[in-house]
């Protein structure tokens, strides 16, 4: 039997932690290479951040304050139900590039569905979301506000990737390469 | 301060005043009352069934109502109207409506708010008033209708607090915004981040302006309000761009089928979010009334019907939510037609001069004749420009043109009854067939007579591309003997060549040239060499040049003239000689020569010749000058020849003047001494670095020796020469130095040779006459060996007698007589030699036996200078016989201290070398008995005097090389102290 002691108890909780993620990940999501699977998280994280970040700067809405949370994006978590949840942000935000107002750059959009079409398991269909015509111009800016805010949310809090240092580099294109 | 009061008046007429007025006026209200009640009844054109409808958007309030009982079929009418806010008593605006009244008529009149209607329930009433001049009984105003309420309706959730939503509006505009703050005390709301501060309109209705605003983004501004930093509402405002007039509207056909409108739309004032879409176009033609929806905001597309409808009236309209905006042009079709570009554009029959093109005009069928305009350029201008009619097919013949020339056809088209727009222009080229050359070459030559023969130069220029019509290939020569008439084919020398060389006899030679292309040969070029050719010699001449050029001017030879030529070497200076030269008239006696080439410093040479009707060459002057005259390069390399005491020559014959950069007009000697003044044919010159020297001045630049008198013997004098042109003086070099001679010098040759050749001569005679000399003055010394007397006592005597061998002798020590005390210095071994001076010459030297010396007493001896003689041969140096009788003395060569320290010097130096044998001498050193007896280390103080051993004793030969006698058998000198007055050397 093996006991775990000392400073080497953390790392090993931290390394299980990511493992299951992974591993959980493995069960759900199309079958990547773990290589490949952390660039497509670490593509993803930086880019919702840049999107939020750009978007704030360009439409001049209050991101200080609270919305109403009108809008609810499921999270980016592990389990079964993610491919369903990754469906679920991919239709919001295929809706949000539709919209000509939006004021997001478009390659960056771009790149960040077609990263998470690769996360995309099957053909789950794609809910219903409010699209730009059918909703009040200012409620419609709220409500990018509010889905890109969640999805950067979701993002951030995967264990084991952090985007420090993105905000200042917000100007660089999403896609690194 | 106060008004100043009032004086005081009587009270009971004031009483009485009061009373009265207050009776007045309860009788006026009274009959007003009464009247009041009489008037309802008597007027019924009060307006009714007032009906108020809103407009959000537009924020406009909708008025109907109705006028009963109208007594006459219309009526002029004036509509006084009242409309408050919040309030019935809150009047914000009044105004009246004039209209005319029809009975039963639905009178509409709208209202626009400044306040968004959302934000306060409004009021509204009116009367009406009959202003008809026609009846002038009905002109009195009805009652007031009652106060109609109206209110905007809000959607059904009610949490919109601010309005108006989304409104757009126009760029510049004015927008007033409400907000409703409801039970929220706290709400803020903000303009795109920034907080705007509302003024209360009522309760909790807040307003706040915009004025002028401005467009920001097509996705809107945003304005929302919020209640503990949590957004509670938010609406957009969408600020369009002013819609712009289409600019440059215009139709025009390029096939008759189909009108292309175009112009330019200006800004385009679309916005997001369904704000609003671009502006659209519509095109309306009003003969037809057709209309057509474009679907490009810059152009459209209009069918021309199969009638061809002659005249089209267009508007232009753009729209869009704010805006309408339209432009209008009428024309006639045919006055709009833009052709496409000719096509199918071939050269056909294309020769040296002339080819024909041909076109085609697509889509325009027989409509409309077309001019087309076609212009021919060559690579730097447009050579011809013509314009051709056609209907389809144009066909036009280029004349005139240039033998194998590369030249550009461009061709365009247009309507001809109205040009509109000319069609694109379309370029081909077209390269013209070669012809032969058109031009006799110019030819020139430069002949040199050399062994009889004549080594001639011929030069010529490239024929122009004008005048070589194609591409040159090679050049023909051929010479013709005048005398012989016989024809000679010399040679064929292919391009690119512009001269060649000819070697002919002194006999007179005709000599063409021709250049030759493709196609044939250019007119032969002649040119006659005579028997005379390259033998005129003129005399040069100067001549000023200019940065233009030179003007040469000349006096023709003869009245029968063909022409001149002037010839000149471009780059002078180089060896090989770019030979250019001028053709110029028969009538011309002058002409400038000017040239790109031409350098300022560099000298030209320009031959005139004349050619005489035969094509013979004249030289009739010859030329020189420069552009520009510069002052020499270099000075005169100067040699100073012939130095005397009070002169020197100096001498500069290798300068090269007409090397140089200017006509050498002279030169000036710079002279520098000690004098402090120049003399009177030269002046004082100040030199660069601040010292002067006299200037001699030579104005004869051919004069290139100059004299310098006056000099000092024995002086030291530096002088410089330097040449100058008219552009100035060479520059100073380095100074050449000259020492003059000494004053004597000469006297001392004209005494001192004689005397040398005196001496010479007497020594030759003394030579001749040696041995006579030598007889008569010193005869030969007898040899006691060979004596006959040595024979004799060997026979009769004992045999014990024999000749003392000088090694058997021990040397004495030399004492000086006249001894002083002084310093004692050891001779043998000093490095340093002695000099004369330090070395005292002794008054005689002498040689004292030793203790153990063979014979009794001392002798003394004394140095006979007339034996003294240098020459003697080996043998006689080695042994000396000595007679047994003779004292055991070791003599030694003793002469002057000179030759001692010579001897001395030369034994030190020589005893690791051999002795020369010349340089051996014999010394006769004759030896008298010494009459002193006694201490025999006494010194001798007075000079010795032979008295008792006078009698001659010995005769001996020492060699001075003092080898044999002075060196001891191990080659060391045994004993010798030399001593002198003051010195005793050891």
């Amino acid at each position: 039997m093996v006991r775990c002691a000392g400073p080497t108890k953390p790392a090993l909780l931290l390394l299980c932690c990511l493992g299951t993620w992974l591993s959980a990940h493995a069960l759900s999501l199309p079958t990547l290479p773990p290589e490949d699977l952390r660039q497509i998280l670490r593509d993803l994280q930086r880019c919702s951040g840049k999107l939020l970040s750009d978007y704030k700067n360009e439409v001049k809405l209050p991101w200080e304050m609270n919305t109403q949370k009108k809008y609810e994006l499921p999270c980016f978590t592990p389990g079964f139900e993610a491919a369903n949840n990754i469906s679920v942000i991919l239709a919001h935000l295929k809706q949000i590039m539709k919209c000509k107002g939006s004021g997001l750059n478009n390659g960056d959009m771009s790149y960040t569905i077609q990263q998470l079409e690769k996360l995309r398991y099957g053909d789950t269909l794609e809910p219903q979301v409010p699209t730009c015509n059918d909703t009040k111009p200012f409620d419609y800016k709220t409500y990018i506000l509010e889905t890109l805010e969640q999805f950067s949310l979701c993002m951030e809090n995967i264990p084991g990737h952090s985007r420090k240092g993105w905000k200042t580099r917000s100007k660089l294109p999403c896609n690194p390469r | 301060m106060g008004r100043p009061a009032a004086p005081a008046r009587n009270p009971e007429p004031m009483a009485f005043f009061a009373v009265f007025r207050t009776a007045f006026l309860l009788a006026v209200l009274s009959w007003r009352t009464c009247q009041s009640e009489v008037l309802p009844e008597r007027l019924p054109l009060t307006p009714e069934s007032l009906h108020i409808s809103i407009n959000s958007t537009l924020q406009h309030l909708h008025l109907q109502w109705t006028v009963h009982k109208l007594p006459y079929q219309e009526l002029q009418m004036i509509f006084q109207i009242e409309i408050s806010r919040f309030e019935t008593s809150k009047v914000i605006w009044m105004g009246n409506y004039s209209t005319t009244v029809k009975r039963n008529q639905v009178l509409q009149w709208s209202w626009e708010s400044e306040l968004p209607l959302e934000c306060a329930t409004h009021f509204v009433r009116m009367k009406s008033t009959v202003d008809d001049a026609r009846f002038p009984e009905l002109s009195f105003s009805s009652n007031w209708s009652p106060w109609e309420e109206v209110h905007a309706h809000t959607p059904e959730q009610n949490t919109d607090l601010i309005f108006p939503r989304d409104k757009l509006v126009e760029e510049g505009s004015n927008v007033t915004f409400c907000y409703n703050s409801g039970i929220n005390q706290n709400i803020s709301c903000y303009l795109d981040r920034e907080l705007i501060h509302g003024e209360q309109l009522y309760l909790n209705i807040f307003t706040f302006k915009l004025n002028n605003v401005p467009f920001i983004r097509e996705g809107g501004t945003n304005i929302y309000c919020a209640v503990n930093y949590t957004i509670k509402d938010g609406t957009v405002l969408f600020v369009s761009k002013v819609l712009e007039e289409p600019k440059d509207f215009s139709c025009e056909t390029q096939d008759f089928k189909t009108l292309s409108c175009s112009w330019d739309p200006g800004v385009d004032t679309g916005l997001f979010f369904d704000g609003q879409p671009s502006q659209h176009y519509t095109l309306f033609e009003s003969f037809s009334g057709k209309k057509k929806f474009c679907e490009h905001n810059n152009q459209c597309n209009w069918e021309i019907s199969r009638d061809l409808q002659e005249t089209y009236n267009f508007t232009l309209t753009a729209e869009n939510y704010l805006r309408k905006r339209s432009v209008n042009t009428i024309f006639n079709l045919t006055h709009r037609v833009h052709p496409k570009a000719p096509d199918s554009i071939h050269f056909n029959n294309v020769g040296a001069t002339n080819a024909t093109m041909t076109w085609k005009m697509p889509a325009l069928g027989n409509y409309s004749t077309l001019l087309c305009q076609i212009e021919l350029h060559d690579k730097e201008n447009m050579r011809q420009e013509h314009n051709v009619s056609i209907k389809v097919n144009g066909e036009f013949l280029f004349s005139e043109l240039m033998p194998d020339t590369a030249y550009m056809v461009c061709i365009r088209c247009a309507n001809a009854k109205h040009v509109w727009k000319w069609s694109k222009w379309v370029t081909r080229t077209l390269i013209t067939a070669e012809a032969a050359p058109s031009k006799a070459l110019d030819v020139w030559r430069k002949v040199k007579p050399e062994k009889g023969l004549h080594h001639v130069t011929l030069f010529w220029k490239p024929l122009s591309k004008f005048h070589a019509n194609g591409k040159i290939l090679f050049y023909n020569i051929v010479a013709k003997d005048l005398d012989k008439k016989s024809e000679l084919k010399l040679q064929s020398i292919p391009a690119p060549a512009n001269g060649t060389e000819l070697t002919l006899d002194q006999g007179s030679y005709q000599i063409q040239v021709t250049a030759n292309n493709s196609v044939g040969a250019s007119p032969a070029s002649e040119i006659v060499i005579s028997g005379d050719s390259g033998n005129e010699e003129v005399e040069e001449q100067k001549i000023n040049g200019t940065k233009d050029g030179f003007l040469i001017s000349w006096k023709p030879l003869s009245e029968d003239r063909a022409g001149y030529v002037v010839d000149w070497c471009e780059h002078q200076r180089n060896l090989h000689c770019e030979l250019q030269w001028k053709n110029v008239g028969p009538n011309t006696t002058s002409t400038v020569i000017s040239s790109d080439a031409f350098r300022p410093g560099i000298r030209y040479n320009f031959r005139i010749y004349e050619l005489s009707t035969e094509k013979i060459a004249y030289l009739v002057e010859n030329k020189i000058g420069y552009t520009q005259e510069l002052a020499p390069s270099d000075s005169p390399q100067v040699k100073a020849i012939n130095v005397t005491s009070h002169s020197f020559t100096l001498s500069w014959k290798d300068y090269d003047t007409e090397a140089q950069r200017g006509f050498i007009q002279g030169y000036r000697v710079c002279l520098k001494s000690k004098a402090t003044q120049c003399h009177l044919d030269s002046v004082a010159e100040l030199l660069p670095d601040n010292s002067t020297c006299c200037e001699h001045a030579i104005n004869n630049p051919k004069q290139k020796i100059f004299l310098v008198e006056n000099l000092q013997p024995e002086s030291f004098y530096e002088f410089f020469v330097s040449s100058f042109t008219s552009a100035g003086k060479s520059p100073i070099g380095t100074f050449t130095k000259v020492t003059t001679q000494d004053e004597h010098s000469h006297m001392l040759m004209h005494i001192i040779l004689p005397m040398v050749l005196c001496v010479l001569l007497i020594a030759v005679m003394c030579y001749w006459k040696s041995q006579w000399v030598k007889e008569k003055c010193y005869p030969d010394i007898p040899d006691p060996y060979k004596s006959s007397i040595l024979s004799l006592i060997k026979s009769k005597e004992s045999p014990h007698l024999r000749i003392m061998n000088v090694k058997d002798c021990t040397p004495d020590t030399i004492e000086v007589v006249n001894k002083s005390e002084g310093t004692k210095t050891q001779f043998i071994g000093i490095e340093k030699p002695l000099t004369e001076s330090e070395f005292p010459k002794p008054a005689n030297l002498y040689l004292l036996p030793a203790q153990d010396f063979c014979v009794p007493g001392p002798c003394i001896s004394f140095v006979n200078h007339t034996y003294s003689e240098s020459a003697c041969d080996s043998g006689s140096c080695a042994h000396t016989p000595v007679p047994d009788t003779a004292p055991p003395c070791h003599l030694e060569l003793l002469a002057s201290p000179d030759n001692l320290l010579n001897t001395l010097e030369k034994t030190h130096t020589d005893s690791l070398g051999e002795i020369p044998a010349g340089k051996i001498s014999l010394n006769y050193v004759s030896q008298l008995a010494s009459p002193m007896s006694g201490d025999k280390d006494s010194l001798l103080i007075h000079s010795p005097v032979p008295v008792l051993c006078s009698e001659y004793k010995m005769q001996m030969a020492v060699p001075s090389c003092l080898d044999s006698p002075v060196l001891s058998e191990n080659g060391s000198l045994s004993s010798m102290t030399l001593l002198g007055q003051d010195k005793h050397y050891h």
